[in-house]
């Protein structure tokens, strides 16, 4: 026999008994779900950043022995540019120009004014071929540096990386170091990658300003369609003499990735800490609106309404306010911190909500609503139906 | 006449309606959201012949030389036969390639008790030491081509002592020694 239910009607206006309360539990379950979104959008858009799943291009990075952890300790030849391309099979070409871009990746004190605050950047010398080499940047506003000029690009989110307003690095305007000037001549992104947080200068120049003409940080090569990551690890044990290291792009990125797991986990730790306050804190206000109905809950099972049946309408009051507020949140968190940047030793990064963020903060939201309502149901049901009745 | 009364009937349809609005802007996102796994990596199958056990020797092979001893002198197109260790690098042997370094066997790598996590990089050797000390070993067939290696199914592993019995490949810096191999003997492991 199926169970009699109370109406969905009796579950929706219980809850305007008292709005403050109804206050409460939406606030409670929104911020629940954009705790659950800034913590979920900070381990994706990092994860994102750092592991590069969707490059257009298979790109191999040509490093010193040694440094296969760390693009900034390397150091490598300034020749092995020429050599690699003349070496190594399978290189991508598009008009006779070969994808091998040599780089200089450094972490540098850079000022807003001359006797200003160090900031601590991170350029990247290149040449012109970096923007085939790295397809993911795309120039939005000017031009390129050029070399000899003191000028420089600007990545997205170099401005969060530096800790200045994003109006500072516009055009025109000027960082020192080095004891010069050097103007911003152009501003690109490069979404979901440590790139859109750099600053980008002719290598020349930047081999001038740190003073090691002789050599460069690494080779970045892009293989054609057909081409092996083996021709270019075979290159590299082949010119020992050089002391380099072969590592796919990709596989560079991930282990940096998985040297900030710690950082990842720690956020959903505290998230989840933080949460399970805000599950208590729903629970609090559920047993105390719960606890003042117990006449009201005797009454409905004198008029036939069986336990289950009580609970899940109780169930509904508080699912449904922790789904409003869900949506709320996601609302909220789409509207406020997707894309938000935010600052980390390898650049910056913009926080992330793809789908199975906001699946998560939604799932999130209705957890508060599912284990907020059913401990104070069930207690709110333990006395017998006489007692009850007589409760005040 | 009780005042909740006054407020809105909502039908049973809202809750879905509400459940369903949350859940469908969390499938939205599907469609444009997550990056997928799927591996982009170029090449594909290569056509290079895998190197069978015929090529590990049963017996050592006679008078062979050490890499800092014989790598100033040795000259392209001369048979040699090398001993040294594998490693000289954090991944010092290639399967797909068919490719190992070895380090003379005199060059000093990190012992257990140091606990190095990769101790066949031998990270504590100087860069001019281990350029001094260092071969490359490129599996080649009977016809010369290069030949892929399953180097696990060899038997081969990072910090062995072997031998290669095979002929000097082009030697464009007195740093480079490529020794073009037909044979391996192993004769001790890491």
């Amino acid at each position: 026999m199926a169970i009699r239910q109370l109406p969905f009607e009796y579950a929706v206006r219980n809850l305007g008994r008292s709005r403050s309360r109804l206050a409460a539990s939406l606030l409670g379950s929104t911020l629940v779900v954009l705790l659950v979104l800034a913590s979920g959008g900070f381990v994706r858009g990092m994860q994102r950043t750092l592991v590069q799943a969707d490059t257009l291009h298979e790109n191999v990075i040509l490093l010193g022995t040694g440094s296969e952890e760390a693009l900034e300790r390397s150091q490598i030849d300034a020749a092995v540019a020429g050599i690699a391309g003349a070496s190594i099979p399978g290189i991508r070409q598009v008009g006779g120009v070969a994808f091998v871009s040599p780089e200089i990746n450094i972490a540098l004190p850079v000022r807003a004014e001359p006797d200003g605050e160090a900031l601590n950047a991170v350029l990247r010398g290149v040449r012109p071929v970096a923007l085939l080499v790295h397809p993911e940047v795309e120039i939005v506003e000017g031009r390129p540096p050029r070399a000899g000029e003191e000028e420089l690009m600007v990545g997205g989110l170099a401005a969060t990386r530096l800790g200045l307003p994003d109006e500072r690095l516009a055009i025109g305007e000027t960082l020192h170091f080095d004891g010069r000037d050097w103007t911003i001549v152009g501003r690109f992104r490069a979404p979901n990658t440590v790139m859109d947080a750099e600053l980008w200068l002719p290598i020349i120049d930047l081999q001038v300003a740190t003073r090691r003409e002789a050599t460069i940080s690494s080779v970045v090569v892009s293989l054609a369609e057909g081409g092996r990551f083996a021709d270019v690890d075979l290159f590299a044990k082949s010119r020992l003499d050089l002391e380099l290291s072969a590592v796919r792009e990709r596989d560079y990125y991930a282990s940096l990735a998985a040297f900030y797991a710690p950082i990842r986990a720690m956020v959903i730790v505290t998230a989840v800490l933080i949460a399970s306050g805000g599950i208590l804190g729903g629970l609090n206000t559920t047993y105390a609106a719960f606890a003042a109905r117990v006449r009201e809950v005797g009454m409905l099972q004198a008029l036939g309404y069986t336990r289950r049946a009580v609970v899940l309408s109780l169930g509904e009051e508080s699912v449904l306010v922790a789904a409003a507020g869900a949506i709320l949140g996601v609302g909220l968190g789409l509207l406020l911190l997707d894309g938000l940047a935010v600052r980390f030793s390898m650049g910056a990064f913009a926080l992330t909500l793809d789908a199975p963020v906001v699946l998560a903060g939604l799932a999130g939201g209705l957890t508060v609503g599912v284990v907020g309502a059913i401990p104070p149901a069930v207690r709110c049901l333990r006395l017998p139906v006489a007692e009850a009745l007589k409760a005040h | 006449m009780n005042r909740f009364s006054r407020l809105p009937r909502f039908p049973r349809l809202a809750l879905a309606a509400t459940l369903s609005a949350g859940l469908g802007l969390g499938l939205a996102a599907c469609s444009g959201g997550s990056s997928g796994d799927d591996d982009t990596s170029a090449g594909g199958a290569s056509d290079t012949a895998m190197a069978g056990r015929d090529v590990l020797l049963a017996s050592m092979p006679a008078d062979p030389v050490d890499i800092i001893a014989a790598k100033p002198a040795l000259a392209e197109g001369e048979t040699v036969a090398l001993r040294g260790r594998i490693g000289g690098s954090r991944a010092p042997m290639t399967g797909e390639s068919g490719v190992f370094i070895l380090m003379d066997v005199s060059a000093r790598y990190c012992p257990p008790e140091e606990g190095c996590p990769t101790p066949w990089d031998y990270c504590c050797t100087t860069p001019e030491a281990r350029i001094a000390a260092n071969a490359t070993v490129q599996l080649v067939g009977t016809d010369g081509a290069p030949l892929a290696a399953d180097f696990d199914a060899l038997g081969l592993e990072p910090l062995d002592e072997v031998v290669v019995v095979g002929t000097v490949g082009p030697r464009p810096d007195a740093g480079v020694l490529v020794v073009r191999a037909t044979g391996i003997y192993e004769v001790s492991g890491g």
